[in-house]
């Protein structure tokens, strides 16, 4: 019974010293950062050929960039994220060797959420787009194969219909009528 | 009294030593607050440019647009959590802005201007 005990004993401390040994070549480190505030599309408040510049600015406040753009001027509100994630998985050896045997992956997300919005110089807005990125999963993004250059001109589903659920849309400026011109 | 297994000891030692780590919080600001004295100040259509530089100083950025200028007046505040442990190591930056962007005509006449106010919201987390 003594060796047993003794054998269970060295069994267990064993295993917690593989444990710990084992875990030290290992990590997991996960960073994220948001910059800026909440991106909405703001659907109802902002309608191209009826919202003015001081409308606009009264719902959102001050823009993060403005710009000048053939004519007309460009107001961007936008949100960033960036989501870091990186798995090691080592074991360590330099007791017995000079380095460390370790598999490491790791990834990182940049995304934005855009409001555009294009005045006239009357100070009209004439279009605004709006793209939402930041809820794809991290992964998809990631491993998401980058479009041919072939398969750009061929989106089935450029503009999706309703902001909601959709990744961008652009509200262009509403028809303007015959005789008004 | 029984004594208790060397495993156990060991096993609480360990947890003690994994779960030893630190926690940094760090917090960045750059540029100086607005002066909501001055901002009271400007009047759309009255305010020239040099009133605006002369209440609020220097704009962080200038920009040329189509009927006139832009002036950016910007000030950044970021708030950093860091938890390090002996296996996980996690990272937190949360960045928001005052910002106050001025319309200037192009006889640097103040047409509009946007104020956000958003620097006091940024916060400290963990992912």
């Amino acid at each position: 019974m003594p060796i047993m005990a003794f054998r269970n004993r060295f069994y267990s401390i064993l295993a917690v010293l593989i444990l710990f040994v084992g875990s030290s070549g290992c990590s997991l480190r996960l960073l994220w950062q948001e910059e800026g505030r909440p991106v909405l599309p703001h659907d109802e408040d902002l309608a191209p050929g009826s919202t003015n510049l001081t409308q606009a600015l009264a719902i959102l406040g001050a823009p993060d960039r403005v710009m000048e753009l053939n004519g007309e001027n460009v107001l961007v509100y936008q949100q960033s994220f960036i989501d870091s994630r990186q798995v090691s998985l080592g074991i360590p050896l330099q007791s017995f060797y000079t380095s460390l045997v370790k598999f490491s992956g790791s990834g990182e997300v940049g995304t934005s959420d855009y409001l555009i919005l294009f005045f006239n110089n009357d100070y009209l807005l004439t279009r605004k787009i709006y793209e939402k990125n930041s809820e794809f999963p991290f992964l998809k993004t990631l491993m998401a194969k980058p479009q041919s250059v072939n398969q750009r001109g061929k989106q089935t589903r450029p503009y999706p219909e309703n902001g909601k659920n959709s990744d961008l849309v652009i509200t262009p400026a509403p028809p303007v009528p015959s005789d008004s011109r | 009294m029984r004594k208790a297994p060397l495993a156990v000891f060991i096993c609480i030692t360990m947890a003690l030593f994994t779960a030893s780590g630190c926690l940094i919080l760090g917090k960045n600001k750059e540029n100086k607050s607005f002066d909501s004295a001055g901002i009271d100040q400007l009047k759309p259509g009255e305010t020239t440019a040099s009133d605006v530089l002369k209440l609020l100083g220097a704009p962080t950025e200038v920009v040329k647009l189509s009927n006139g200028n832009a002036y950016i007046f910007k000030q950044v505040e970021s708030k950093g959590t860091g938890l390090i442990l002996f296996v996980v190591n996690m990272g937190y930056a949360n960045t928001h802005y005052d910002q106050l962007v001025c319309f200037f005509d192009d006889q640097n006449i103040l047409t509009h201007y946007g104020l956000t106010m958003d620097a006091e919201n940024a916060h400290y987390g963990l992912p």
